[in-house]
């Protein structure tokens, strides 16, 4: 009885993924460029450029495993605000195939489009009280600069990625991507529009591989 | 006795002849220096009238040229900080440049042009074209839309690199002139300059009525003055250029010799530094028909021809 019992057991662990149980991480620091200010405690960034380069201020990174996934059937909904007429956040990696909500948090009207090659929409204006809240469907890779045709300062990016497997870093470059699956892959840490840095990895199930890229 | 009083009969009046003539000769030296004097004085006197005139009418369109140019230079600066004509060139989108350009100078483009009249208060745009990198003109997918210019006339936009300020420029199209405003674009990204848009407008012509004084242009050798004919135009075009194309003052007048008459004709460069060809204002005296005016052109003070420049 008590064998049969164990038998059950192990029929019923053999169906579920393994990766539930296991998986790899990375973790590590990446070297990122040097901040113009002090930082701040509240999470808010902007996106700055300089010399063409767009990047945060102050200064992340996206960490991403690249390689060859399975597309999952359904993608969470993500959301953008617009608020004190900034894109908060103001940099968000998704997954190719994520639905991304703008909703305007303002008291005046904002007209978000993107002409970028990866994206291109524009929303119209639209007010706070604007529903269904407008969004957008990102099915292609790439690097998506958000614009506000009323606000011309204002600026935003999607980071269009054809992997779940992605993380920001801290402020300091620090980073943590869990629940990986094994094999060879290639770990990349976006920078800015313009600098992307990347190293190949070897990952177990259940190993814990430090990296540092910098 | 009798022969001594007819020699000295005679001698006097010999005597009388030679004072006579001599009064005679002084007289009309005199007369003739008096009337050289007066007229020289005339004609320095309607010298002056005319460049006080002159002055007077160049003051006031200037003026009104300044006027206009402001108002066109802040219509372009807004246009040029639209959101999307950025995000057009700075997102590697030049195909949605032209048509999010359409949308954004439709107000320049629609309607028809106004009359002379109200030209000064009016900014409508005959064309626009961008400037690439490189100073040269980027192809409207659809020139109906930004304009229609012949091969020749658009190239006349393109400048040997791009302008980092406000550039004012004349061109030729057809026998007809276009006033053009060349305006930089700097990325909100980077700083730099990446772009410029060029808009052509009918250019400000000056008509007095009272004085007759009317203006045109001379740019590259071609004068554009639509009150006279165009034989009369290319005429006085014969005799303008050498004259423009040697002088290095950016405003002065010059005698031309017209129809065998010296002439008194006035110039100010239109745009000085620009990087589009020298283009000079011509202003002109233009006498109504069959009045006998009181401008003495340079001495001439019979009743003049058609025009009097």
């Amino acid at each position: 009885m008590r064998r049969q019992g164990l038998l059950w057991l192990n029929a019923a662990l053999s169906v579920i993924p393994a990766s539930l149980f296991a998986g790899a991480t990375v973790e590590g620091r990446v070297e990122l460029p040097k901040s113009r200010s002090a930082p701040v405690q509240a999470k808010r960034y902007e996106i700055v450029t300089k010399a063409g380069v767009l990047s945060t201020q102050p200064p992340l990174a996206v960490i991403y495993l690249d390689g060859n996934f399975p597309r999952p059937a359904a993608l969470p909904t993500k959301e953008v605000e617009q608020k004190d007429l900034t894109f908060i956040p103001a940099l968000l990696p998704i997954e190719v195939g994520t639905k991304r909500k703008l909703p305007n948090l303002d008291d005046q009207y904002h007209n978000i489009f993107s002409y970028s090659p990866a994206k291109r929409f524009d929303l119209g204006r639209y007010r706070p009280e604007e529903r269904p809240i407008p969004s957008v469907t990102f099915d292609k890779p790439g690097l998506v600069t958000l614009r506000c045709d009323i606000h011309e300062h204002m600026r935003g990016l999607i980071l269009v990625l054809k992997t779940p497997y992605f993380v920001m870093t801290d402020t300091a470059g620090h980073f943590r991507l869990d629940k990986l699956p094994a094999g060879r892959y290639t770990l990349k840490a976006w920078i800015d529009s313009r600098t992307t840095r990347e190293k190949s990895i070897d990952l177990k199930d259940g190993q814990t591989l430090h990296v540092d890229l910098p | 006795m009798s022969a001594a009083v007819a020699t000295r009969s005679k001698e006097v009046a010999s005597f009388r002849t030679r004072l006579f003539t001599a009064i005679m000769v002084i007289v009309a030296t005199l007369t003739a220096l008096g009337f050289y004097l007066a007229q020289r004085r005339v004609t320095t006197d309607a010298e002056r009238n005319l460049q006080e005139t002159f002055q007077t009418e160049l003051s006031s369109t200037h003026k009104i040229e300044e006027l206009r140019h402001a108002a066109l230079a802040d219509r372009s600066k807004a246009l040029v900080a639209k959101p999307r004509i950025h995000a057009a060139i700075e997102d590697d989108a030049i195909d949605l440049l032209y048509p999010t350009a359409k949308d954004e100078l439709r107000d320049l483009m629609e309607g028809e042009e106004p009359p002379p009249e109200q030209a000064a208060r009016s900014l409508h745009a005959r064309f626009y074209r961008f400037l690439d990198d490189t100073g040269a003109v980027i192809k409207p997918p659809n020139p109906s839309d930004v304009g229609e210019l012949d091969g020749a006339t658009e190239a006349q936009l393109s400048l040997t690199k791009l302008p980092e300020t406000r550039q004012i420029g004349y061109i030729q199209s057809d026998g007809d002139i276009h006033e053009v405003i060349a305006v930089p674009i700097f990325s909100t990204d980077t700083g730099e300059l990446v772009s410029a848009l060029v808009i052509g407008f009918k250019p400000l012509e000056l008509e007095n009525k009272n004085t007759g004084m009317q203006s045109g242009i001379w740019v590259d050798g071609h004068l554009h003055l639509p009150a006279l004919a165009p034989s009369a135009q290319s005429s006085l075009n014969e005799k303008v250029t050498p004259a423009l194309a040697n002088s290095d003052s950016e405003q002065n007048y010059f005698r031309v010799q017209v129809a065998g008459a010296p002439q008194l004709l006035f110039h100010k460069r239109l745009n000085p530094g620009s990087l589009f060809p020298p283009a000079h204002e011509i202003f002109c005296i233009l006498s109504p028909r069959g009045r006998h005016n009181w401008i003495v052109c340079a001495g001439k003070s019979e009743p003049q021809a058609r025009f009097c420049c």
